[in-house]
């Protein structure tokens, strides 16, 4: 993805249904990334490891409906202003579930650029995107300290839930290896065995 | 008879019990029985205390933390358990340790204002519904050990504690004779 490998050292976090399956299909990793978080959470999920680990960028995708259903850590994150969080959201502005037919928020009129800057994210590190022109040129102040806010405006081709790929892998090994991972990241930067936090 | 010295000194004594456990990370949302732990978390400049907007957005930053290897705790009332089934329960399924601290539990003593009803059947749901153990301390001077062994089993056993901190708690351990 081209957001994703911009970025090093990374970890990303992808949202349920087509944010993690287009991540599987594009990079699969069961280390740097951790798939199908719930509903409303990636972006706090993002937030508190970004914060617990100020060394990597961390990476948060999620759909327009999980981003407004979790939309509260919006006001944290500006509170915080973490350097090191990327919250991504792909604006599709229809619920990705069924025959996706219900329209979201966005689809409703709400603007996800405004609600972050209502929120206290700098306007300067808030971007929507709708062309990959668009997001080429906006890379590099996304990842020049943050925390950095993107839309992606997107069509609805990989909505129907039962038609697009999906992550092959597990909560429980995927959340496993992940963590795993991170451990043994922090352990070679201190130049120290792995073990138990 | 025994007095519960309930808050300043229960507040201390979670406090140094999490410091003495490693806990480096916490969120909470302000509330009126913990306050004072989280003014305590929020002012030491050894652990990244974060205020949350909703308790299940803390309980979210929380495990992220606590996957990046930082001991971590989420402090709340107990009404904002209700709000944290589905990450509570994510945590649980990828073995991500982790302890809540939260006020009024079911089966803690002294609950006499009616508005704290729903704290107590709201988190009994939650920590019953989700097999999540409940420690809740005897004694104001042993709620220090009561959170850090709550800590080493959470991060040992790569699980999920709570800590039920309930209107009274007795100042003291009783002695039996």
């Amino acid at each position: 993805m081209i957001v994703t490998a911009h970025v090093e050292p990374r970890v990303v976090i992808g949202g349920v249904g087509a944010t993690s399956g287009a991540l599987w299909a594009t990079d699969p990793s069961a280390t740097n990334h951790l798939y199908n978080m719930d509903f409303g959470y990636p972006a706090a999920v993002g937030l508190g490891l970004a914060m617990a680990r100020p060394e990597l960028s961390v990476i948060t995708l999620e759909g327009d409906g999980s981003a407004v259903a979790g939309m509260s850590v919006y006001c944290t994150i500006a509170a915080n202003r973490p350097r090191n969080l990327t919250t991504v959201v792909f604006d599709n502005r229809v619920y990705g579930t069924g025959s996706a037919g219900f329209a979201t928020p966005t689809g409703r009129g709400l603007r996800l650029e405004q609600l972050a800057e209502s929120c206290g994210i700098p306007l300067e590190l808030i971007h929507r995107v709708a062309s990959l022109g668009e997001l080429r040129a906006a890379l590099p102040s996304l990842v020049d300290g943050g925390p950095s806010f993107l839309v992606v405006d997107t069509d609805t081709s990989d909505s129907r839930s039962g038609s697009r790929p999906q992550a092959d892998i597990d909560f429980t090994e995927c959340g496993i290896q992940f963590q795993r991972h991170l451990r043994e990241r922090a352990d070679t930067a201190a130049g120290s065995p792995g073990g138990s936090p | 008879m025994s007095q519960s010295t309930f808050p300043q000194n229960l507040a201390e004594s979670l406090f140094h019990g999490l410091k003495a456990a490693g806990v480096r990370f916490a969120s909470f949302l302000p509330d009126s029985s913990l306050y004072q732990l989280e003014e305590l978390l929020s002012a030491d400049h050894d652990v990244t205390a974060v205020q949350c907007t909703r308790e299940d957005e803390g309980v979210a930053m929380a495990v992220g933390a606590s996957m990046g290897g930082t001991r971590s705790v989420a402090v709340m009332e107990g009404t904002g358990l209700g709000f944290c089934g589905l990450i509570l329960s994510r945590a649980r399924i990828q073995c991500t340790p982790l302890l809540v601290v939260f006020s009024h539990p079911r089966g803690g003593l002294g609950e006499r204002l009616a508005h704290h009803s729903t704290s107590m059947l709201a988190s009994h749901a939650c920590v019953s519904g989700l097999d999540i153990p409940l420690m809740i301390p005897g004694s104001v001077e042993g709620a220090a050990d009561t959170v850090a062994q709550a800590v080493e089993t959470a991060y040992g056993q790569r699980c999920l504690i709570a800590v039920g901190i309930p209107s009274f708690i007795p100042a003291h351990r009783a002695v039996t004779r």
